[in-house]
């Protein structure tokens, strides 16, 4: 498989602070591809630099070998580049479905095919629902439709566990397995179920920096990153 | 039921308005109406941008007086012979000046608003009152169009064969236009382009992640709000055949936004509806006590809270 989408020497500070501290990163076309580690390690920041939403420091990004350079968002995600926030950016006002036809409308496509994302992400029942009304769990789903509404071949995914229950988190691992291999994703994850029922390979960034990367195997024998990272004995 | 039985009531009352006027004795009300309904015309138009956009612009007045200019300057050169600049001669067709009214206020907020729409908040307060204030000192130092006196002139602007020198003519005609805005407003914002705007106002940062470029959204309607507006002061200088800098005083920007907050920010009838009672109520507070503005004043904030989300809403889902 071929890296779709290099990141090559990637620097970031805010102030005094690295929070990207040199990343390079290949995700390959088709693959899920995890990115862990701590609170603050700079994870958010890298997809938000990716979607250029933030400008790096220095060094680039290359989407299918061209630089994205100064490309606005929204000519990325014309390319194929789409995000998903880790605390839900939706629109409280409208229904779901019209959350998801504005990323549609966006790209110019037809209202029809909203029902087919909201089926994707296990919203159909709860289509027309304003957005105010729907729990935090179906917010985070909806935010995954209305990602999927852009059709994306390279999907930022930011901690789509956060904040859910158990049953919750069940669901949404089996809407992300059932996206699998249509598109990339880079899969940003506290939840190590999670991270270990759907990466192919795993990433660790500590600090801004990526300490380790490889396949789960490898990530989980990795002392470095049981140390900084997996603590002693979790998984 | 009632969200389109209470706008045909309203039409109804309105078409039968001058002939009601004119049975109470009181035709000066044909004209008070008149400038309620121009008034609603700019505050749905700063609707636009501030209930549907989110773009709270104190700067509406300039759009409303350089489209009341447009009307003057032309009527003028018409009049005098001379064309203007010594290019173009001016005209005394409503349907021609309304035309160079609209095309002229948005060509100035196609201007003000690329450049006050790459700050937000209280920024572009400032800003967009900024640029009114430069465009309201600009016209009070052109003394080749009457400075801080204004422009005078003798005839309304001709439409057809209709005689606009009558009061209720002038309101039908007042009446068509504000019909045909709100019917633009309706089309726009029901449109992909209505969604889209709607949902910059709820959040921008959404609606950049899915690709859309809200600055030129947010422009687009900036651009329309202008041109409304433009219409209206197109309309208001035809009402009382005068113009001055006295229209784009930044009181009547704030006298737009107070239309708008108390009829209902974001619905379509909302901001005519606080035209008319704002109007109203200054017409009647007036008549009672010279005191009347510090009777407003407090009655509004009560309005306001009372009527949460503006009186289009009254009864209906609150936001
Ligand atoms: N706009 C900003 N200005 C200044 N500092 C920021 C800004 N955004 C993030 N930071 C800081 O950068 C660091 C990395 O933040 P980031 O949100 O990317 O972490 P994260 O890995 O996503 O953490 P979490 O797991 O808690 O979501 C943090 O220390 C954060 O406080
Ligand atoms: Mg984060």
């Amino acid at each position: 498989m071929s890296a779709l989408l290099v990141i090559d020497d990637l620097t970031k500070n805010f102030g005094g602070l690295r929070v990207t501290d040199h990343v390079c990163l290949d995700l390959r076309a088709g693959e899920v591809h995890a990115l862990i580690g701590p609170n603050g390690a700079g994870k958010t920041t890298l997809i938000s630099q990716i979607m250029g939403e933030l400008a790096p420091d220095s060094g680039a990004i290359h989407l299918d070998g061209v630089p994205l350079g100064s490309l606005s968002q929204a000519a990325r995600v014309k390319r194929g580049l789409a995000r998903t926030f880790q605390v839900p950016q939706v629109l409280g006002e409208y229904t779901a479905r019209d959350n998801v036809v504005a990323a549609l409308y966006a790209r110019g496509a037809s209202a029809n095919e909203a029902d087919q994302h909201l089926a994707r992400a296990a919203m159909s029942a709860r289509a027309d629902v304003r957005v105010s009304d729907l729990s935090h769990g179906e917010r985070k789903q909806l935010e995954l439709a209305i990602a999927l509404a852009t059709r994306p071949r390279m999907l930022l995914l930011d901690e789509p566990m956060a904040g859910l229950g158990p049953v919750e988190s069940t669901q949404m691992i089996s809407i992300l397995q059932g996206l699998r291999g249509e598109m990339a994703m880079l899969l940003v994850e506290h939840d190590m179920k999670a991270v270990f029922a759907l990466a192919d390979r795993i990433s660790v960034l500590v600090y801004g920096a990526i300490i380790a990367s490889g396949t789960p195997q490898e990530i989980q024998n990795d002392p470095r990153v049981r140390e900084a990272y997996l603590g002693t004995g979790e998984d | 039921m009632r969200k389109i039985l209470f706008p045909i009531l309203g039409l109804a009352l309105l078409l039968a308005w001058p002939f009601v006027a004119e049975k109470i004795g009181s035709p000066a009300l044909i004209t008070l109406f008149t400038r309620m309904m121009i008034l609603g015309l700019a505050a749905s138009a700063l609707n636009i941008a501030l209930g549907f956009g989110g773009l709270v612009s104190l700067g509406h007045a300039a759009f409303y007086g350089i489209g009341a200019y447009a009307i003057g300057i032309s009527t003028t050169h018409a009049i005098s012979g001379e064309p203007f600049l010594g290019l173009v001669s001016g005209s005394n067709l409503l349907i021609v000046n309304v035309l160079v009214a609209v095309v002229v206020s948005g060509m100035a907020a196609a201007i003000i608003g690329a450049l006050a729409l790459r700050t937000s908040g209280i920024q572009f307060i400032m800003i967009t009152l900024a640029f009114a204030q430069m465009v309201f000192f600009l016209f009070l130092a052109l003394k080749a169009y009457g400075g801080d006196d204004g422009l005078t002139f003798r005839r309304r602007n001709a439409l057809f064969d209709l005689n606009m020198r009558d009061d209720a003519t002038f309101f039908y005609v007042t009446l068509g236009f504000l019909l045909v805005w709100l019917g633009i407003c309706a089309r726009v914002l029901h449109s992909r382009f209505g969604l889209l705007l709607g949902g910059i106002r709820q959040n921008e940062r959404r609606m950049q992640a899915i690709g859309v470029n809200t600055f030129r959204l947010k422009w687009f309607a900036f651009i329309i709000s202008g041109m409304g507006a433009g219409l209206a002061g197109a309309l208001m200088a035809n009402l009382g055949r005068f113009v001055s800098p006295d229209l784009m005083h930044w009181t009547t920007s704030g006298e737009l936004l107070i239309m708008c907050v108390l009829g209902g920010s974001g619905t379509i009838l909302g901001p005519v509806l606080g035209a008319f009672a704002l109007i109203g109520l200054e017409a009647t507070l007036n008549t009672w006590t010279e005191h009347w503005q510090a009777i407003l004043g407090p009655l509004l904030v009560l309005m306001v809270l009372a009527f949460r989300g503006g009186l289009a809403r009254i009864g209906g889902r609150k936001p």
